[in-house]
């Protein structure tokens, strides 16, 4: 696991960013040969997405040849409902940049037979040669997607229903308004995201520092799914400062060696401009 | 925010996106300017030659030529406007301007806005004096006598202190026709009883009505009356030329009522023609620069400077102001200049208050999903660089990057400013060029028959940030940004169903409607520029 510990949201999202740019020119995508991107929801990927359309304004990317599979999807929200899903990675990604609709996939939430949907979205990831590099985000409660404590750490893509923490903290989107919130949700698995060839997740705020102890200084415990990827060969964290609050000094501060270490120390094979 | 155009509408972008799994087939970048719906002309009697009140074998086609001058003021639909004529010349015109939609034509006609005959004696104006009227006691049969049948017809003004005045609002109303006080010499109160009958507009506040006064308002004092039914907003039209107010009644005007305020030209004939002695009407009036004014007496022979030169009405001929003559655009400038208020509010007071007064804002004079493509392009000075109907470009002017073949029969050409582009094709389509295609590019123009996304430099920023000429050019620069016209050339245009366009745009001035005005979630925000 690498841990990458920036100052500031702001720069951890631009390292994600910077992250997520290098790793697709560096695979140099084309017509026989997509990128497949896995990509999370909520507000602490945002900086990262807007560093993302400032790369592709630049002229630096271009997701012409990216294929992008979304983590997640209320049950039961209209597709055109500002707090779905497909609204967010529209408003905030998709419309700002040149990738094919064709090429997003987002698990569809008013698809009449759900489990099917769930099982089709595992097709199509197969069919697009598994997912090169998976984001994702921390829920307080250390859940990835929406796999809340207690799922399964092997689980496939499927329909959840939603903790009463998640729920809570959705309220705010829903006018406060307990009864609007959805309480279901279809979600990639846990092991639908070890899939993944490598594994980003974006942790900031002092409210997931401790989701974050949990997820990588304790055990594999399905009460805290991230700490899942404490298996897969190839993760990244990328936090600021105040999501490390609850972790060990010593952990700290061997994540955080000086940035000359970090280029040359750490089993990155490439160097990432940072 | 892009804005997207299929089938002459704006469309959603996100269904599209998620629905049809689409992208724009066509992509204009508009350079960091302002796009805004189109303006909407309430008052305009004539221009370029043309005036609507003279009852001439061939009214369409001079109502056409003004359709289409117009459009390099900005003006996408209007209301042509009869002055007060004898009953013959209201047989003889009216059923010939039918109500009839915007398009590579012309600016749409919205009706016809009947200005007199039902009039005050005092308050005329410009209006003869001979062909006033009164409603006698059978007072609607008197109007449709007067009118002929009222199908063309939108707007009516009249006097609400002649007799039987209400009944005939109140009748207009439930027709549909939006009746309008004006030239009158009406109290506050005769006027909010015209309100509450039915009456939602008042023609050119301040001219041919009493003036302001601090114990009987008289018609002024509507803006800020108590008296009127609840959720009414009352419109009131105003000519921003400079001379018909002064700049501080302007403002006067804006500060106690801005929603209702709705900016008209009230053009005469003379618009666009020169100095001198045109028509209007039954009249004949003087133009001298932007000021009209109606054909008096021979000058003063001590010379037209003999008189205070502050004093803009002692010139030459009468001091009876004759309609305008400033476009639409400039009356907007105007606007904005003397009143300081935000260019959203200036472009509001040409487009959307427009639209809400003919009730008509669900499609016009608003950006909304669904609503007909009929915006402009604006510089910073909100000088009209194009503009657009059904979202078909059919007028622009000023940059050269921006010229666009005038041609009904031309498709919208790809445009971008050729010292940037590197690829070749990226020049506009000749007319001859096209020429040759023939049908087949009509029925790409058709109304029915492509989604025109126009793509504006992703760079115009908000919140009063410069755009930078540096990172629009790497844009521009980079490619995929536009497809070829030689593309759609040589495709076969009739197989082309349903192509969409897609306006590239950070600047985009309309107002969404409530409940949409989310920030950050909005899908065409609303911003400061």
């Amino acid at each position: 696991m690498k841990l990458i510990i920036l100052d500031h949201y702001s720069q951890a999202s631009e390292w994600a960013a910077k992250y997520i740019r290098n790793r697709i020119i560096q695979f140099n995508p084309g017509p026989e040969k997509y990128f497949t991107l896995g990509l999370p929801t909520g507000s602490t990927p945002l900086g990262c997405y807007k560093k993302l359309i400032e790369y592709y304004k630049n002229g630096d990317l271009s997701f012409k040849y990216v294929k992008t599979f979304n983590m997640d999807e209320y049950v039961g929200l209209p597709r055109d409902h500002p707090e779905s899903y497909h609204s967010f990675m529209w408003n905030n990604f998709f419309k700002h940049i040149d990738i094919h609709p064709e090429n997003t996939h987002i698990l569809d939430g008013n698809a009449v037979d759900l489990q099917a949907e769930c099982d089709a979205f595992e097709e199509k990831i197969k069919a697009a040669g598994g997912i090169e590099l998976f984001v994702g985000g921390i829920g307080p409660d250390g859940h990835i997607a929406f796999n809340e404590p207690g799922s399964s750490l092997v689980s496939r893509t499927r329909v959840k229903t939603l903790a009463m923490d998640t729920i809570l903290a959705n309220a705010r989107f829903f006018d406060g308004e307990l009864t609007k919130v959805p309480t279901m949700a279809l979600t990639v698995g846990v092991g639908t995201v070890m899939d993944a060839r490598e594994v980003m997740i974006l942790i900031t705020g002092a409210h997931k520092a401790f989701a974050l102890y949990k997820a990588i200084e304790e055990g594999v415990n399905h009460m805290w799914t991230v700490s899942a990827f404490q298996q897969h060969p190839c993760t990244v964290f990328v936090c600021d400062e105040d999501a490390t609050l609850e972790l060990k000094v010593k952990t700290v501060k061997y994540f955080k060696a000086p940035p000359q270490v970090n280029r040359k120390g750490c089993i990155y094979s490439t160097n990432f401009g940072m | 925010e892009d804005l997207w155009v299929r089938g002459g509408r704006i469309l959603d972008p996100e269904k599209l996106f998620f629905e049809e799994r689409r992208v724009a087939d066509e992509r204009r970048d508009c350079g960091g300017r302002i796009l805004a719906p189109g303006f909407i002309d309430v008052q305009i009697n004539g221009g370029f030659g043309v005036d609507f009140s003279q009852a001439t074998e061939d009214v369409g086609s001079g109502v056409a030529l003004v359709a289409r001058r117009i459009l390099s003021h900005g003006v996408t639909s209007f209301c042509p406007t009869l002055v007060t004529s004898p009953p013959e010349v209201y047989h003889k015109v009216v059923p010939q301007i039918p109500v009839k939609s915007g398009g590579p034509h012309g600016a749409g006609v919205l009706g016809l806005h009947l200005e007199g005959p039902f009039i005050s004696r005092e308050k005329r104006g410009a209006h003869p004096e001979a062909h006033l009227r009164s409603f006698e006691a059978n007072a609607f049969q008197d109007l449709l006598a007067t009118y002929g049948p009222l199908d063309n017809v939108r707007i009516v003004t009249l006097a609400p202190e002649l007799g039987h005045s209400h009944e005939v609002i109140r009748e207009l109303t439930t027709r549909g026709i939006c009746v309008s006080l004006g030239h009158s010499v009406a109290d506050l109160r005769a006027a909010e009883d015209a309100v509450w009958s039915g009456a939602t507009f008042i023609t050119h506040l301040f001219n041919a009505m009493l003036p302001f006064h601090h114990r009987d308002p008289g018609i002024v004092g509507l803006l800020t009356s108590d008296r009127l039914p609840a959720g009414r907003c009352i419109f009131y039209g105003m000519i921003a030329d400079g001379t018909h107010t002064n700049p501080a009644a302007l403002r006067i005007a804006h500060r106690a009522h801005p929603q209702g305020l709705v900016l008209v030209t009230d053009a005469i004939p003379a618009l666009g023609l020169g100095n001198g002695r045109h028509t209007l009407g039954q009249q004949e009036v003087e133009v001298d620069g932007l000021t009209a004014y109606v054909a008096g007496e021979p000058p003063d022979p001590l010379g037209p400077r003999s008189q205070p030169a502050s004093c803009p009405l002692c010139s030459q001929g009468t001091k009876t102001l004759s309609g305008s003559i400033a476009p639409m655009d400039v009356c907007v400038r105007h606007f904005l200049r003397a009143t300081g208020c935000s260019v959203e509010s200036a472009l509001e007071a040409a487009s959307l208050h427009p639209a809400q007064l003919l009730g008509l804002e669900k499609s016009k004079g608003t950006l909304d999903f669904g609503a007909d493509a009929d915006f402009v392009v604006l510089d910073d000075s909100l000088h009209v660089q194009a503009t657009y109907i059904s979202g078909l470009v059919l007028a622009s002017c000023g940059d050269p990057a921006w010229e666009a073949p005038m041609c009904p029969a031309h498709p919208i050409s790809v445009i971008l400013p050729s010292s940037v582009s590197p690829w070749p094709w990226h020049t506009p389509i000749l007319p001859e060029q096209i020429a040759t295609v023939g049908s087949d590019i009509r029925d790409w123009c058709s109304p029915r028959s492509g989604v025109v996304v126009l793509t504006f430099s992703p760079f115009g920023f908000w919140g009063g940030w410069p755009p930078s000429p540096l990172l629009m050019g790497a844009v521009l620069g980079t490619g995929g940004m536009c497809l070829a016209l030689p593309l759609f050339s040589s495709l076969c245009c009739k197989a082309q169903l349903r192509k969409c366009l897609q306006v590239q745009s950070d600047r985009m001035v309309w107002a969404p409607p409530v409940g949409r005005e989310q920030p950050g979630k909005n899908h065409l925000p609303r911003r400061a520029l």
